[in-house]
């Protein structure tokens, strides 16, 4: 067998409290390499390494067979290594044959680097032809969709002169056409001769490009395997691994009566067709890959976007949600994925993060009786276990301690619908399991609850049912004592049709 | 505001001045004044304060509730924590309930299920159920110990049940020796039982979370779940998910 062009053995890595652990990767000449693992399993930190970005702990890394300095292989990854993000970073203004002749301008005057627009039009033209791609070559980038404008990315890959292409992650919403047509793009950089590392979330992918695969999970490589000999459920089985359910405080609680229906809920062409109930003192787990439009589910509920169709009941009657004042003031409440820029005031301390939503029960002609404020505050801080430094600003305390200033906040508004939006993603232990209390406190209270999080494990061993959102819909939505983890993975990465 | 919040208030503002009158909690608080009058009834049913005309006093005379309660400091944490295992146990299980007084409470929470059978070594949490015919009592025999039967005669006894669901309240839970007791009749008795449950809860304050006990009754994992109040250190809530254990942190925030 001939020597690999990249590989990696023994890696290590440990940033920000995540890990990779003893990595072993490698890549041959004409290869497109599959890489699989739920978010944030370290596929893209991986690839960080791969690419030079990041430099490794310890380890061993060679390229073309030859062990390399971490300095040195950072330096030649740049040159040989093109990598293809998730968020695509085209330049909007300028036009397609500009954006993918960026890094090679055929320059008429090379000092006064006056460029060649003759050349450039034809060489792009030449190219648009040859992967028969659907756009124009004076079309601005802006213009363009993003389905179109992943292709471009990838078509970047294809006229550079790396060696090894890193494809990260092609949108979960695109149309099979579209998505054909990333194939044929794939297919070329492949036939060019260049190494590809392909990370995916569609199983189809797998079988239908995929020479090789891996799967990676919790920073560990659960192995690889060669695609021609290995089944759909034996990868399924890769990825899931051991689930352990047992360790989550799951109290039990009959749902009472219905609190919130959703009928025919559609956003765009983003989301089309929900419809779900939830209970009262029910927790309703919603799961699905990242881009599935989870995040997008919540702020339809929340009044947070415009133009959603379909009806929404609560209690029985129908209303319009047309802004988050609305959802408030119906008792809703939602606790972003991202807590830095979506749910925190940083220039106030905790108290006021706390009471800001509660303000209205503590007023009395236009001006807010602090003392009595002050001291409910410090009730619900206290009960909730969050340090106490007053006045300073909320940005000094911890992930855990924002997280359940958060909660308080809503749990002293009392609302009756709590949507969490990954509502423990990045915290440590003792401040989940803080988390995961607080809201056996709501459902004892007959608070109903949608949960949303791409962790399965904490999905299945928390909530009453499960939905997995896939292909912009709801797939199931069922028991959770009726589902395994292997099959919400198999309907999560399930494609169109 | 809720309820929580103003009898909090109520409380802090009796305890400085020693009385007030219902006009002035009423402009305090910005409620109407029959709000305040209910919520100095709830008071005085509690046994804080003394209602007047027009008002309240602070209450400083000794109650005529269990002299035991009365002095418990922990009592609304044990409420929080028998609040928890209610929502643990299903109509018509099978439990034991070994003696402690966190466990008196949860058994008095428990007494309003149906057709629970309860097996206990304890005459307090025996009694809990005094009021609710549909629940079956099995009271063990043995030697009286202050409030709890013990010794090889309870343990004989125990042997002809088994039981879906078993709380155990211990007196000490430590990373380096497990669960501990405070006598060596408590500690096999608890053993005991735990052999002939399907499940297993540990009912522990926060506070003996790190303390030590003379007598070991067997390493933390031989246990399902924990429930404790909300103080328990950060430390433990990691160990014991390291673990998987279901740790409950009993919290009664959330106002209906």
């Amino acid at each position: 067998m001939n020597t690999p062009m990249l590989e990696l053995k023994n890696v290590n890595l440990n940033i920000d409290s995540f890990s990779l652990s003893n990595i072993d990767l490698d890549l041959y000449k004409d290869e497109i390499h599959v890489i699989m693992g739920e978010n944030r399993s370290g596929k893209s930190l991986l690839m960080q390494v791969v690419s030079g970005a990041i430099l490794p702990d310890s380890g061993q890394l060679f390229l073309n067979g030859e062990e390399l300095k971490y300095k040195t292989y950072a330096a030649r990854a740049k040159r040989d290594i093109v990598y293809v993000r998730q968020d695509a970073d085209l330049m909007t203004n300028l036009t397609v044959a500009e954006n993918l002749y960026f890094h090679k301008m055929p320059y008429k005057n090379k000092l006064l680097k006056i460029i060649d627009q003759n050349e450039l039009n034809y060489m792009c033209q030449k190219l648009i032809d040859e992967l028969n791609l659907p756009f124009s070559i004076y079309d601005k980038i802006s213009s363009l969709g993003l389905a179109q404008r992943q292709i471009i990315e990838f078509c970047k890959a294809y006229v550079s002169d790396a060696k090894i292409a890193i494809l990260d992650e092609p949108f979960a919403s695109l149309t099979q056409n579209e998505r054909e047509l990333l194939y044929e793009v794939v297919k070329n950089i492949k036939a060019k001769g260049t190494g590809i590392f392909y990370i995916t979330h569609k199983l189809e992918d797998v079988f239908l490009i995929g020479d090789r695969i891996s799967v990676i999970r919790d920073g560990r490589m659960v192995g690889t395997k060669l695609v021609a000999n290995c089944t759909k459920e034996e990868i399924i089985k890769m990825l899931s691994g051991q689930y352990i359910q047992k360790r989550y405080p799951k109290i039990d609680k009959k749902a009472g009566k219905t609190v919130l229906s959703v009928r025919n809920l559609g956003f765009e062409d983003k989301l089309e067709n929900i419809s779900f109930d939830l209970a009262k003192g029910e927790i309703l787990g919603v799961t699905g890959l990242a881009g599935s439009g989870r995040t997008l589910l919540a702020n339809c509920l929340f009044g947070a976007v415009e133009n959603v169709t379909g009806q929404v009941f609560l209690n029985g009657s129908e209303v319009k949600i047309k802004s988050p004042h609305d959802a408030i003031s119906k008792g809703i409440a939602l606790i972003p994925e991202n807590r830095m820029t979506d749910s925190i005031f940083s220039c106030w301390d905790v108290n006021d993060n706390v009471s800001v939503s509660a303000l209205k029960r503590f007023t009395n002609a236009f001006m807010i009786n602090m003392p009595i404020l002050r001291q409910a505050v410090l009730d619900y801080t206290t009960k909730l276990n969050i340090s106490q430094n007053p006045g300073n600003s909320i940005l000094e305390y911890s992930g855990g301690n924002q997280q359940k200033a958060i909660f308080a906040k809503w749990i002293m508004s009392r609302a009756k619908i709590f949507i969490l939006d990954e509502p423990t993603r990045g915290l440590d232990i003792a401040s989940k399991i803080d988390i995961y209390n607080f809201i056996n406190d709501l459902v004892k209270k007959d608070v109903g609850i949608i949960f949303i999080s791409s962790d399965i494990e904490e999905i299945l061993g928390l909530c009453d049912r499960v939905a997995v959102l896939s292909s912009r819909t709801l797939a199931c939505n069922v028991s959770t004592k009726d589902i395994t983890v292997e099959q919400i993975i198999e309907l999560a990465t399930k494609d169109d049709e | 505001m809720f309820a929580i919040e103003r009898i909090r208030i109520i409380k802090n503002y009796l305890q400085k001045e020693s009385k007030v009158s219902v006009a002035k909690l009423s402009e305090l608080l910005n409620v109407t004044e029959v709000t305040i009058r209910r919520d100095l009834e709830k008071l005085e049913a509690e046994g804080f304060l003394q209602r007047t005309h027009g008002g309240a006093v602070i209450n400083n005379l000794v109650q005529d509730e269990p002299a035991e309660e009365q002095s418990d400091k922990y009592l609304i944490e044990r409420q929080e924590i028998a609040d928890t295992a209610f929502h643990l146990v299903s109509d018509n299980d099978m439990i034991m309930i070994t003696e402690g007084l966190t466990n008196v409470q949860v058994a008095r929470r428990l007494s309003r299920k149906n057709n629970l059978t309860v097996i206990t070594n304890d005459v307090r949490i025996a009694l809990e159920f005094k009021n609710s015919p549909s629940n079956n009592l099995i009271l063990l025999g043995g030697d009286l110990n202050e409030y709890a039967v013990y010794g090889q005669l309870a343990i004989n006894n125990m042997q002809y049940f088994s039981f879906n669901h078993l709380f155990v309240e211990v007196d000490a839970i430590n990373k380096q020796t497990g669960m501990m007791a405070s006598s060596i009749s408590k500690a096999s008795l608890i053993q005991k039982a735990m052999q002939s449950a399907e499940s297993t809860t540990v009912v522990c304050l926060a506070k003996y979370f790190g303390e030590k006990s003379l007598y070991r009754i067997g390493s933390i994992e031989t246990a399902d779940r924990i429930i404790t109040n909300s103080a328990l250190d950060d430390s433990y809530k990691d160990y014991l998910f390291g673990l998987n254990i279901k740790i409950y942190t009993s919290v009664d925030i959330y106002e209906e």
